[in-house]
Protein backbone atom coordinates (compact mmCIF):
# COMPACT_ATOMS: atom_id res chain seq x y z
CA UNK A 1 0.00 0.00 0.00
CA UNK A 2 1.07 3.29 -0.95
CA UNK A 3 1.92 5.57 2.89
CA UNK A 4 2.01 8.82 1.28
CA UNK A 5 -2.02 8.49 1.21
CA UNK A 6 -2.06 8.08 4.55
CA UNK A 7 0.89 10.32 4.93
CA UNK A 8 -1.12 12.95 3.59
CA UNK A 9 -4.01 12.28 5.98
CA UNK A 10 -1.94 12.65 9.40
CA UNK A 11 1.36 14.88 8.51
CA UNK A 12 -1.15 18.07 10.47
CA UNK A 13 -0.54 14.82 13.47
CA UNK A 14 3.32 14.13 12.21
CA UNK A 15 4.41 17.93 12.84
CA UNK A 16 2.40 18.67 15.90
CA UNK A 17 4.35 15.70 16.69
CA UNK A 18 7.51 16.81 15.95
CA UNK A 19 6.93 20.59 16.99
CA UNK A 20 6.22 19.36 20.53
CA UNK A 21 9.63 18.08 21.46
CA UNK A 22 10.73 21.67 20.39
CA UNK A 23 10.38 24.86 18.68
CA UNK A 24 12.49 24.23 15.00
CA UNK A 25 12.17 25.37 11.70
CA UNK A 26 11.14 24.43 8.41
CA UNK A 27 14.09 22.49 7.41
CA UNK A 28 14.99 20.82 10.35
CA UNK A 29 11.50 19.57 10.91
CA UNK A 30 11.57 17.59 7.18
CA UNK A 31 14.66 16.17 8.25
CA UNK A 32 13.49 15.20 11.56
CA UNK A 33 9.96 13.44 10.28
CA UNK A 34 12.78 11.38 7.76
CA UNK A 35 14.93 9.96 10.74
CA UNK A 36 11.77 8.62 12.30
CA UNK A 37 10.63 6.79 8.75
CA UNK A 38 8.64 9.32 6.80
CA UNK A 39 10.72 9.31 3.96
CA UNK A 40 8.00 10.16 1.62
CA UNK A 41 7.43 13.24 3.20
CA UNK A 42 7.53 16.78 0.80
CA UNK A 43 9.59 19.72 1.42
CA UNK A 44 6.29 21.66 0.08
CA UNK A 45 4.12 19.49 2.04
CA UNK A 46 5.49 20.66 5.05
CA UNK A 47 5.55 24.56 4.13
CA UNK A 48 1.95 24.42 3.19
CA UNK A 49 1.49 22.27 6.61
CA UNK A 50 3.21 24.36 8.69
CA UNK A 51 1.78 27.75 7.10
CA UNK A 52 -2.10 26.34 7.41
CA UNK A 53 -1.43 25.54 11.20
CA UNK A 54 0.09 28.51 11.57
CA UNK A 55 -2.88 30.40 9.61
CA UNK A 56 -5.08 28.45 12.16
CA UNK A 57 -3.44 30.03 14.90
CA UNK A 58 -1.74 26.64 16.41
CA UNK A 59 1.36 27.91 15.79
CA UNK A 60 3.99 30.49 17.07
CA UNK A 61 6.68 31.64 15.18
CA UNK A 62 10.11 33.42 15.54
CA UNK A 63 12.81 34.58 13.40
CA UNK A 64 15.93 33.47 14.33
CA UNK A 65 19.33 34.52 12.69
CA UNK A 66 21.94 31.95 11.61
CA UNK A 67 25.28 32.42 11.86
CA UNK A 68 25.60 29.87 9.06
CA UNK A 69 22.86 31.43 6.33
CA UNK A 70 19.75 33.33 6.10
CA UNK A 71 17.58 34.06 9.39
CA UNK A 72 15.40 30.88 9.83
CA UNK A 73 11.96 30.72 11.05
CA UNK A 74 11.40 28.66 14.24
CA UNK A 75 8.39 27.56 14.83
CA UNK A 76 6.47 26.09 17.95
CA UNK A 77 3.10 24.58 19.61
CA UNK A 78 0.74 27.28 21.01
CA UNK A 79 -1.90 26.20 23.79
CA UNK A 80 -4.23 25.77 21.34
CA UNK A 81 -1.81 23.40 19.19
CA UNK A 82 -1.02 21.17 22.18
CA UNK A 83 -4.58 21.23 22.80
CA UNK A 84 -4.83 20.22 18.78
CA UNK A 85 -1.88 17.47 19.05
CA UNK A 86 -3.89 15.82 22.07
CA UNK A 87 -6.87 15.71 20.26
CA UNK A 88 -5.12 14.08 16.90
CA UNK A 89 -3.53 11.93 19.04
CA UNK A 90 -7.04 10.52 20.27
CA UNK A 91 -8.47 10.31 17.15
CA UNK A 92 -5.55 8.51 15.80
CA UNK A 93 -4.96 5.78 18.19
CA UNK A 94 -8.92 5.21 18.05
CA UNK A 95 -8.50 5.01 14.31
CA UNK A 96 -5.23 2.76 14.50
CA UNK A 97 -7.14 0.75 17.43
CA UNK A 98 -10.03 -0.17 14.77
CA UNK A 99 -7.38 -0.97 12.03
CA UNK A 100 -5.60 -3.24 13.97
CA UNK A 101 -9.09 -5.13 15.27
CA UNK A 102 -10.02 -5.42 11.62
CA UNK A 103 -6.48 -6.33 9.80
CA UNK A 104 -5.87 -8.87 12.94
CA UNK A 105 -9.49 -10.43 11.95
CA UNK A 106 -9.11 -10.73 8.76
CA UNK A 107 -5.56 -12.82 9.49
CA UNK A 108 -7.39 -15.10 12.12
CA UNK B 1 23.89 36.91 8.47
CA UNK B 2 22.68 37.23 5.29
CA UNK B 3 23.99 34.79 2.15
CA UNK B 4 23.78 35.35 -1.08
CA UNK B 5 21.98 32.28 -3.07
CA UNK B 6 23.52 30.60 -6.18
CA UNK B 7 21.53 31.74 -9.60
CA UNK B 8 20.09 28.42 -9.89
CA UNK B 9 18.53 28.57 -5.97
CA UNK B 10 17.57 32.66 -6.31
CA UNK B 11 15.52 31.99 -9.93
CA UNK B 12 14.17 28.82 -8.71
CA UNK B 13 13.12 31.05 -5.31
CA UNK B 14 11.35 33.67 -7.83
CA UNK B 15 9.70 31.11 -9.99
CA UNK B 16 8.27 30.13 -6.38
CA UNK B 17 7.54 33.80 -5.62
CA UNK B 18 5.79 34.06 -9.03
CA UNK B 19 3.48 30.97 -8.02
CA UNK B 20 2.41 32.33 -5.41
CA UNK B 21 1.77 36.18 -6.93
CA UNK B 22 -2.24 35.84 -5.86
CA UNK B 23 -1.00 35.70 -2.12
CA UNK B 24 -0.40 38.94 -0.31
CA UNK B 25 2.46 40.53 -0.21
CA UNK B 26 3.22 39.07 3.58
CA UNK B 27 2.44 36.04 3.33
CA UNK B 28 4.11 35.35 0.02
CA UNK B 29 7.26 36.57 1.72
CA UNK B 30 6.39 34.45 4.98
CA UNK B 31 6.87 31.74 2.47
CA UNK B 32 10.05 32.77 1.05
CA UNK B 33 11.68 33.28 3.71
CA UNK B 34 11.42 29.86 4.54
CA UNK B 35 12.12 28.33 1.57
CA UNK B 36 15.19 30.40 1.44
CA UNK B 37 16.43 29.66 4.18
CA UNK B 38 15.82 25.95 3.61
CA UNK B 39 17.73 26.57 0.10
CA UNK B 40 20.55 28.01 1.58
CA UNK B 41 21.19 24.32 3.28
CA UNK B 42 20.84 22.43 0.36
CA UNK B 43 23.40 21.46 -2.12
CA UNK B 44 23.57 22.45 -5.55
CA UNK B 45 22.49 20.01 -7.34
CA UNK B 46 20.11 18.63 -4.33
CA UNK B 47 17.38 21.32 -5.14
CA UNK B 48 15.41 19.77 -8.15
CA UNK B 49 15.85 16.15 -6.61
CA UNK B 50 14.52 17.17 -3.04
CA UNK B 51 12.02 20.23 -3.96
CA UNK B 52 11.01 18.63 -7.69
CA UNK B 53 10.93 21.98 -10.08
CA UNK B 54 9.26 25.39 -9.01
CA UNK B 55 5.60 24.73 -10.46
CA UNK B 56 5.70 21.19 -8.71
CA UNK B 57 6.88 23.05 -5.20
CA UNK B 58 4.29 25.43 -5.68
CA UNK B 59 1.21 22.92 -6.41
CA UNK B 60 2.51 20.68 -3.58
CA UNK B 61 2.63 23.55 -1.59
CA UNK B 62 -1.09 24.77 -2.33
CA UNK B 63 -2.65 21.50 -1.68
CA UNK B 64 -0.91 20.92 1.65
CA UNK B 65 -1.81 24.76 2.68
CA UNK B 66 -4.84 24.36 1.44
CA UNK B 67 -4.80 27.22 -0.82
CA UNK B 68 -7.24 27.54 -3.96
CA UNK B 69 -5.06 27.51 -7.59
CA UNK B 70 -5.00 30.79 -8.63
CA UNK B 71 -8.41 32.57 -10.29
CA UNK B 72 -6.78 33.60 -13.46
CA UNK B 73 -3.92 32.37 -15.55
CA UNK B 74 -0.82 34.90 -15.27
CA UNK B 75 -0.85 37.55 -18.12
CA UNK B 76 1.85 37.14 -20.53
CA UNK B 77 2.28 33.15 -19.94
CA UNK B 78 4.03 32.47 -22.84
CA UNK B 79 6.53 35.23 -22.13
CA UNK B 80 7.30 33.84 -18.81
CA UNK B 81 8.19 30.27 -20.38
CA UNK B 82 10.19 31.76 -22.71
CA UNK B 83 11.84 33.86 -19.72
CA UNK B 84 12.38 30.83 -17.69
CA UNK B 85 13.98 28.53 -20.52
CA UNK B 86 16.33 31.60 -21.02
CA UNK B 87 17.15 31.77 -17.49
CA UNK B 88 17.29 27.67 -17.30
CA UNK B 89 20.08 28.37 -20.41
CA UNK B 90 21.90 31.34 -18.47
CA UNK B 91 22.20 28.98 -15.00
CA UNK B 92 23.60 26.17 -17.33
CA UNK B 93 25.81 28.31 -18.35
CA UNK B 94 26.73 29.69 -15.27
CA UNK B 95 27.04 26.02 -14.13
CA UNK B 96 30.16 26.50 -16.41
CA UNK B 97 32.32 28.47 -14.30
CA UNK B 98 33.10 29.30 -10.87
CA UNK B 99 30.38 31.73 -9.62
CA UNK B 100 30.90 31.87 -6.17
CA UNK B 101 34.49 33.63 -7.15
CA UNK B 102 33.02 35.77 -10.16
CA UNK B 103 29.92 36.42 -9.10
CA UNK B 104 31.34 39.27 -7.13
CA UNK B 105 33.19 41.04 -9.65
CA UNK B 106 30.03 40.58 -11.86
CA UNK B 107 27.61 42.74 -9.27
CA UNK B 108 30.63 45.35 -8.86
CA UNK B 109 31.14 45.51 -12.07
CA UNK B 110 28.36 45.38 -14.16
CA UNK B 111 27.31 48.94 -13.13
CA UNK B 112 30.16 50.35 -14.81
CA UNK B 113 29.78 48.16 -18.04
CA UNK B 114 25.72 49.23 -18.27
CA UNK B 115 27.22 53.03 -17.94
CA UNK B 116 29.78 52.40 -20.97
CA UNK B 117 27.35 50.84 -22.65
CA UNK B 118 25.21 53.84 -22.44
CA UNK B 119 28.47 55.86 -23.52
CA UNK B 120 29.14 54.34 -26.57
CA UNK B 121 25.93 54.35 -27.49
CA UNK B 122 25.62 57.89 -26.97
CA UNK B 123 28.75 58.16 -29.65
CA UNK B 124 30.99 59.45 -26.42
CA UNK B 125 33.02 56.53 -25.17
CA UNK B 126 35.51 57.07 -22.75
CA UNK B 127 36.66 60.35 -21.41
CA UNK B 128 39.65 59.39 -19.86
CA UNK B 129 39.48 55.24 -20.02
CA UNK B 130 38.20 53.36 -17.72
CA UNK B 131 35.60 56.71 -16.88
CA UNK B 132 32.36 56.44 -19.46
CA UNK B 133 31.63 60.19 -20.78
CA UNK B 134 28.09 60.97 -20.16
CA UNK B 135 26.75 64.49 -21.67
CA UNK B 136 30.48 65.55 -22.83
CA UNK B 137 31.08 64.86 -18.73
CA UNK B 138 33.62 61.86 -17.35
CA UNK B 139 32.05 63.19 -13.80
CA UNK B 140 28.85 62.46 -14.93
CA UNK B 141 29.76 59.80 -16.45
CA UNK B 142 31.46 58.76 -12.91
CA UNK B 143 28.69 59.75 -10.39
CA UNK B 144 25.92 57.58 -12.67
CA UNK B 145 28.72 54.41 -12.28
CA UNK B 146 28.71 54.84 -9.26
CA UNK B 147 25.28 55.09 -8.51
CA UNK B 148 24.47 51.71 -10.94
CA UNK B 149 26.98 50.25 -8.86
CA UNK B 150 25.56 50.95 -5.83
CA UNK B 151 21.93 49.47 -7.26
CA UNK B 152 23.46 46.53 -8.50
CA UNK B 153 24.85 45.57 -4.81
CA UNK B 154 22.10 46.63 -3.16
CA UNK B 155 20.13 44.62 -5.74
CA UNK B 156 22.90 41.46 -4.41
CA UNK B 157 22.83 42.19 -0.90
CA UNK B 158 19.05 43.27 -0.30
CA UNK B 159 16.73 40.37 0.96
CA UNK B 160 14.38 38.85 -1.76
CA UNK B 161 10.84 40.31 -3.05
CA UNK B 162 8.74 40.15 -6.33
CA UNK B 163 9.52 44.32 -6.42
CA UNK B 164 13.43 43.61 -6.28
CA UNK B 165 13.25 40.35 -8.15
CA UNK B 166 11.94 42.42 -10.99
CA UNK B 167 14.49 45.10 -10.67
CA UNK B 168 17.17 42.57 -10.19
CA UNK B 169 16.12 40.46 -13.66
CA UNK B 170 16.03 43.89 -15.33
CA UNK B 171 18.92 45.04 -14.43
CA UNK B 172 20.73 41.44 -15.35
CA UNK B 173 19.18 41.92 -19.01
CA UNK B 174 20.20 45.74 -19.28
CA UNK B 175 23.96 44.31 -18.36
CA UNK B 176 23.67 41.21 -21.06
CA UNK B 177 22.59 43.89 -23.40
CA UNK B 178 25.00 46.42 -22.43
CA UNK B 179 28.36 43.56 -22.87
CA UNK B 180 26.50 42.99 -26.15
CA UNK B 181 27.00 46.77 -26.86
CA UNK B 182 30.70 46.90 -25.65
CA UNK B 183 31.77 43.59 -27.40
CA UNK B 184 30.21 44.63 -30.67
CA UNK B 185 31.12 48.23 -30.25
CA UNK B 186 29.03 49.96 -32.68
CA UNK B 187 30.69 53.34 -32.25
CA UNK B 188 33.54 53.87 -34.90
CA UNK B 189 36.02 54.08 -32.31
CA UNK B 190 36.99 55.81 -29.11
CA UNK B 191 38.81 58.84 -31.19
CA UNK B 192 36.39 60.12 -33.12
CA UNK B 193 34.32 62.86 -32.65
CA UNK B 194 30.86 64.49 -34.45
CA UNK B 195 30.95 67.61 -35.22
CA UNK B 196 28.56 68.84 -32.14
CA UNK B 197 31.67 67.92 -29.91
CA UNK B 198 33.99 70.49 -30.35
CA UNK B 199 33.45 72.90 -32.87
CA UNK B 200 32.76 76.07 -30.87
CA UNK B 201 36.22 76.54 -29.05
CA UNK B 202 38.43 76.00 -32.20
CA UNK B 203 40.52 78.94 -33.55
CA UNK B 204 41.28 78.29 -37.10
CA UNK B 205 44.66 76.29 -37.56
CA UNK B 206 47.83 78.20 -39.40
CA UNK B 207 50.55 77.15 -40.37
CA UNK B 208 54.56 79.18 -39.42
CA UNK B 209 53.62 81.75 -42.41
CA UNK B 210 50.01 82.35 -40.56
CA UNK B 211 48.32 81.45 -43.91
CA UNK B 212 45.03 78.93 -42.54
CA UNK B 213 45.87 75.10 -42.82
CA UNK B 214 42.82 74.00 -44.81
CA UNK B 215 43.46 70.58 -44.67
CA UNK B 216 45.98 68.01 -43.33
CA UNK B 217 47.19 64.65 -45.11
CA UNK B 218 49.14 62.06 -43.37
CA UNK B 219 51.35 59.20 -44.37
CA UNK B 220 52.29 55.63 -42.84
CA UNK B 221 56.00 54.79 -43.04
CA UNK B 222 55.93 53.43 -45.64
CA UNK B 223 54.43 56.65 -47.56
CA UNK B 224 51.15 55.54 -47.80
CA UNK B 225 48.22 57.86 -47.31
CA UNK B 226 46.45 57.23 -44.50
CA UNK B 227 42.70 58.69 -42.71
CA UNK B 228 43.92 60.03 -39.03
CA UNK B 229 41.53 61.12 -36.63
CA UNK B 230 43.41 64.09 -35.01
CA UNK B 231 43.41 65.30 -31.40
CA UNK B 232 45.08 68.16 -29.14
CA UNK B 233 47.29 67.58 -25.87
CA UNK B 234 43.48 67.87 -24.05
CA UNK B 235 41.49 65.47 -26.29
CA UNK B 236 39.69 68.03 -28.28
CA UNK B 237 39.15 67.59 -31.63
CA UNK B 238 41.34 69.49 -34.40
CA UNK B 239 39.19 71.39 -36.86
CA UNK B 240 40.83 72.96 -39.70
CA UNK B 241 38.02 75.15 -41.65
CA UNK B 242 35.80 78.30 -40.12
CA UNK B 243 33.48 77.92 -37.76
CA UNK B 244 30.52 78.08 -40.45
CA UNK B 245 31.34 75.13 -42.81
CA UNK B 246 30.42 72.92 -38.94
CA UNK B 247 27.72 75.22 -38.49
CA UNK B 248 26.27 73.93 -41.89
CA UNK B 249 27.14 70.36 -41.25
CA UNK B 250 25.52 70.49 -38.43
CA UNK B 251 21.78 72.29 -39.44
CA UNK B 252 22.42 69.83 -42.16
CA UNK B 253 22.93 66.49 -41.44
CA UNK B 254 21.94 64.78 -44.69
CA UNK B 255 23.75 67.20 -46.65
CA UNK B 256 27.22 65.82 -48.50
CA UNK B 257 28.68 68.57 -49.67
CA UNK B 258 29.02 72.12 -47.65
CA UNK B 259 29.43 75.41 -49.45
CA UNK B 260 32.89 76.15 -48.23
CA UNK B 261 34.71 79.58 -49.83
CA UNK B 262 34.78 79.14 -53.73
CA UNK B 263 34.73 75.47 -53.37
CA UNK B 264 32.89 72.95 -50.96
CA UNK B 265 33.84 70.30 -48.54
CA UNK B 266 32.88 66.46 -48.37
CA UNK B 267 32.75 65.35 -44.56
CA UNK B 268 33.00 61.06 -43.76
CA UNK B 269 30.13 60.33 -41.59
CA UNK B 270 30.09 57.33 -38.78
CA UNK B 271 27.13 54.36 -39.32
CA UNK B 272 25.09 57.39 -37.69
CA UNK B 273 25.25 59.61 -40.46
CA UNK B 274 27.39 61.84 -38.15
CA UNK B 275 29.94 64.02 -39.12
CA UNK B 276 33.36 62.93 -38.45
CA UNK B 277 34.62 66.21 -37.98
CA UNK B 278 38.37 65.64 -37.35
CA UNK B 279 39.01 62.72 -39.45
CA UNK B 280 41.98 63.72 -42.30
CA UNK B 281 42.14 64.83 -45.11
CA UNK B 282 39.15 66.31 -45.82
CA UNK B 283 37.37 66.19 -49.43
CA UNK B 284 38.12 69.60 -50.25
CA UNK B 285 36.82 70.41 -53.77
CA UNK B 286 37.41 73.78 -55.62
CA UNK B 287 35.58 75.34 -58.83
CA UNK B 288 37.76 75.45 -61.59
CA UNK B 289 38.14 78.19 -64.12
CA UNK B 290 34.77 76.74 -65.58
CA UNK B 291 32.95 76.76 -62.61
CA UNK B 292 33.40 73.17 -62.65
CA UNK B 293 33.66 71.60 -59.06
CA UNK B 294 36.35 69.18 -58.82
CA UNK B 295 38.42 67.83 -56.17
CA UNK B 296 41.01 69.27 -54.85
CA UNK B 297 43.95 66.38 -54.98
CA UNK B 298 46.98 65.91 -52.30
CA UNK B 299 50.47 67.91 -52.63
CA UNK B 300 52.90 65.74 -54.53
CA UNK B 301 55.55 64.82 -51.72
CA UNK B 302 58.58 62.99 -51.95
CA UNK B 303 57.73 59.87 -50.37
CA UNK B 304 60.30 56.92 -52.30
CA UNK B 305 57.38 54.57 -51.65
CA UNK B 306 54.75 56.80 -52.54
CA UNK B 307 56.50 58.16 -55.74
CA UNK B 308 58.40 54.77 -56.53
CA UNK B 309 61.86 56.18 -55.67
CA UNK B 310 61.15 59.11 -58.08
CA UNK B 311 62.45 62.53 -56.88
CA UNK B 312 60.49 65.22 -55.49
CA UNK B 313 59.33 67.19 -58.35
CA UNK B 314 58.64 71.06 -58.14
CA UNK B 315 59.34 74.03 -56.14
CA UNK B 316 58.52 74.41 -52.38
CA UNK B 317 57.69 70.86 -52.17
CA UNK B 318 59.17 69.00 -49.46
CA UNK B 319 61.24 66.23 -49.32
CA UNK B 320 61.20 63.95 -46.07
CA UNK B 321 63.63 61.22 -45.23
CA UNK B 322 62.01 58.36 -43.15
CA UNK B 323 63.93 56.31 -41.36
CA UNK B 324 62.53 53.49 -39.02
CA UNK B 325 63.48 53.76 -35.04
CA UNK B 326 65.20 50.90 -33.24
Amino acid sequence: MDSTQILKGVLDTAVLAVLDRGNTYGYDLVRQLRSVGLEEVGDASVYGTLRRLFGAGYLTSEIVPSEEGPARKYYGLNRAGVDLLERSKKTWREFAGVMDHLLEGEEE
Amino acid sequence: MSITLSPAKATYLARVSDGLVDLTAEDRHEVIQDLEAHLAELAEDAVGRTLGTPEDFVAEFRRSAGLAEPSRVPRFDRLRRVRDRLEESANRLAGMVHWPTLRPIWVWTRGWLLISAWALLDGQGFGRFPIPSIGNSPMTGLALTVLATWLSVWLETSPPSRAKGFTSRLYSFGTGFALLVIITNPYPGPTAATIDEGMFYIDRLTGVDGQPIENIYAYDLEGQPVDVLLFDQDGRPLLSLPTYVYDDAELTPGLEEIAYDNGAVTFRRDQFGRVISNLYPLQLSRYDDYGRLSQVPPPSLGFPAANDGEPPSGPGEVTTTITRGE
